[in-house]
């Protein structure tokens, strides 16, 4: 394949990924200042790319102002990540959701049902206060009208590989479309990164590399990104481990937990009563997770969702939010399998670790405006260290991030690019397409995922980490082998190399935090208890800018700031 | 595995290869029909049976997921 070097192109604003988080901000941005010139790229396409590309059954993290509290909401989400998340962002995320809720509802976006005396459905999901919303709608088709009208640019098949930066600031990206192989620099005078979670991280118990609980298309590439640039990220270690269903491995837990199905293990006990007896299904995953492994370790294994005692009609409800909105073709599997949800028991499978910020507590360190440790450069939805994010994370801070970069556009100036950032950059992707011979892009993707259960899972130790950096070594040495034939393979060279770097990363973090905290979300065997030094600290992987080495280290998680007139 | 076409249906419009998010379905230039270029790299997504305005695409789950 040929990698062709196109003209640069410029922006003011570029927004990277167009999921759910992208085209909420690229509109927020085209509001504040519709004279903006709004770039927005998207490997997949803005139109269905991304984890909602069917859309999503529930608002998981909006404060109704009449059912739920933001101090309720800021509680629970300190209980879920044991004081490990800003809390200033959680209040963030409480005040500023319901807002959303409504515009997306008065713009046709998504709808939010109703009971009869005309209140929202709202449910308790998390361990305190209830902050589900029910939610239908094929959301994205219409927030693609939405931004094209407003005259956002977009480009499709468009994946950014690298931020290029100035004196710690970023002023650029470089980007590769994915079914042409062009090459191609984006000047901008703010970034904005929606690249979602690390959707391809431990390989799933189906050994199907594309088979994830979380959109495979996102692999980890913003976090890459945010790493070179010389960004931090934060809690990398955590391992978010859910229940998924069997093979399908795709989503039920939380729509088959608030509306009240248990979890049972094979003698048909509801296990969480003896792990957790008051949060029961609810407790913190990591919990959870501790709670199905024993329960699989001492023999009462398979675990399974039960619903059978569940009234019809709520099956109904149950039915119509995973198979119409959530994950459609859940419908399809379960009909293949015979499987009626509401006669009987759906069989758990607990893959992973997955990494993300929508469903943990893992991400790129931001500040109150989204912004990372580089200046000008704001990160967004399941790539940010905002707390099991969620929706609710990727369009409050989406439009922040946005507002903020709108406001300040006037007054940054143009950076200019290091053509040596560049070149080093395009010598990069060029490298897998001038071999004669190599590996496949998948056999290595292959062969570094299938090492992340083995070595990550909780009961951590030492030893085993260790021997997965030696393993990492081996990986960086064998890419250098890989060959790709054509533009689709060179972007799973890249998505592989920052699976690397995601592994690397959750492997260092988890060697420094030298204690044991949430639950299985980080237990070491060789210091299972928490140790209090930890409390309130982050370890950050980022990369030693001298060395160009991946270095941890502990930093305060910022104290909750008192509020004007409080 | 990804896009199965009904071709009795199918006018050749694109659209499932234009939207499909993992890149799988692209349009084979001599027959003007879909066709699964990158197979297992497909997330069971469905995008592809409601972007088509024919009626003419149903998704096949990968091997390993059924
Ligand atoms: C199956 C499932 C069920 C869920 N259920 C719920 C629920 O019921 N309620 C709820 O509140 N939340 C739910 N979530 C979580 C919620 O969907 C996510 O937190 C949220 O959508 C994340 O938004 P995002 O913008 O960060 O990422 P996404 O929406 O995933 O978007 C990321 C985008 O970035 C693009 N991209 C990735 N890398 C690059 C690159 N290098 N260059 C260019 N583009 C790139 C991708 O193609 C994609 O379009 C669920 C998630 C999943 C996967
Ligand atoms: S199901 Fe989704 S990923 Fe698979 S071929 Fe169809 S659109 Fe593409
Ligand atoms: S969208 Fe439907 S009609 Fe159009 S090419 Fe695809 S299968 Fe054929």
């Amino acid at each position: 394949m040929n990698l062709e070097r196109k003209p640069d192109l410029q922006a003011d604003l570029l927004i990277i990924g167009g999921g759910t988080a992208g085209p909420m901000a690229a509109l927020k941005a085209k509001r504040k200042n519709p004279a903006l010139d709004v770039l927005i790229v998207d490997k997949a396409t803005v139109r269905r790319g991304g984890s909602i590309c069917r859309g999503m059954d529930a608002f998981n993290n909006v404060t109704i102002p009449s059912k739920a509290t933001a101090a309720e909401y800021v509680d629970s989400i300190q209980l879920m990540s044991d004081g490990i998340i800003d809390p200033n962002l959680s209040r963030i995320i409480a005040e500023k959701s319901f807002a959303i809720l409504q515009e997306l509802e008065s713009l046709g976006v998504a709808t939010f049902p109703r009971y009869a005396n005309g209140e929202y459905m709202v449910q308790q999901f998390h361990p305190r206060g209830a902050f589900l919303a029910e939610m239908r709608g094929d959301i994205k088709p219409v927030m693609e009208k939405l931004i094209r009208e407003a005259g956002v640019r977009i480009l499709n098949r468009t994946m950014a590989s690298r931020i290029l930066t100035e004196n710690g600031r970023a002023v650029g990206a470089t980007l590769l479309n994915i079914r042409t192989g062009e090459f191609q620099v984006c000047r901008a005078k703010s970034i904005i990164l929606c690249t979602g979670g690390q959707g391809r991280f431990a390989l799933p118990d189906t050994g199907y590399l594309f088979g994830t609980f979380d959109c495979p298309y996102n692999a980890g590439e913003g976090h890459s990104m945010i790493y070179h640039a010389g960004g931090e990220l934060v809690n990398m270690e955590y391992n978010d481990v859910s229940p998924m269903l069997k093979d399908y491995e795709g989503p039920g837990h939380s729509t088959f937990i608030r509306h009240g199905g248990h979890l049972v293990n094979s003698l048909g006990e509801r296990f969480m009563a003896k792990y957790a007896p008051e949060m029961l299904e609810r407790a913190p995953s990591g919990i959870r997770e501790q709670a199905m492994r024993t329960e699989v370790r001492e023999g009462r294994g398979p675990i399974y969702y039960d619903l059978r005692h569940l009234a019809k009609e709520t099956i109904q409800i149950i039915k119509e939010g995973i198979f119409a909105a959530e994950r459609p073709t859940e419908k399809q599997f379960f009909e293949m399998r015979g499987i009626d949800i509401g006669n009987d028991l759906i069989e758990i499978t607990l893959s992973g670790p997955n990494m993300c910020g929508g469903h943990g507590p893992t991400g790129a360190l931001v500040d109150e405006n989204a912004e990372t440790t580089v200046k000008n450069l704001f990160a967004a939805g399941d790539i940010a260290s905002t707390g099991w994010g969620f929706v609710g994370a990727a369009w409050v801070f989406g439009m922040i991030a946005a507002e903020t970069a709108a406001e300040l556009n006037a007054k940054i100036a143009w950076g200019s690019i290091d053509d040596t950032a560049v070149q080093a950059e395009y010598q990069r992707l060029l490298a897998p397409t001038l071999l004669e011979d190599g590996f496949d892009p998948a056999e290595m993707e292959y062969k570094v995922r299938r090492i992340i259960k083995p070595h990550l899972t909780s009961p951590k130790s030492q030893a085993r980490l260790e021997s997965a950096l030696g393993q990492i070594e081996t990986f960086r040495r064998d890419m250098a082998k890989v060959k790709v034939t054509d533009s689709h393979e060179l972007m799973k060279f890249a998505e592989v190399d920052a699976i690397i770097d995601t592994l690397e990363m959750a492997v260092r973090t988890s060697l420094t935090r030298k204690e044991s905290r949430w639950g299985y979300g980080h237990y070491r065997i060789d210091y299972p208890q928490k140790d209090p030094a930890w409390d309130k600290h982050y370890v950050v992987a980022a990369k030693n800018q001298r060395s160009g080495c991946m270095t941890t280290y502990p930093k305060a998680v910022p104290e909750m700031r008192m509020q004007e007139g409080v | 595995m990804g896009i199965r076409v009904d071709k009795s249906k199918c006018t050749g419009c694109g659209r499932c290869a234009e939207e499909c998010p993992g890149d799988v379905i692209h349009m084979n230039p001599d027959t003007h029909l879909p066709f699964n270029k990158y197979k297992n790299d497909c997330w069971y997504c469905g995008v592809c049976e409601v972007e088509c305005p024919c009626g003419a695409a149903t998704m096949e789950f990968p091997c390993l997921i059924v």
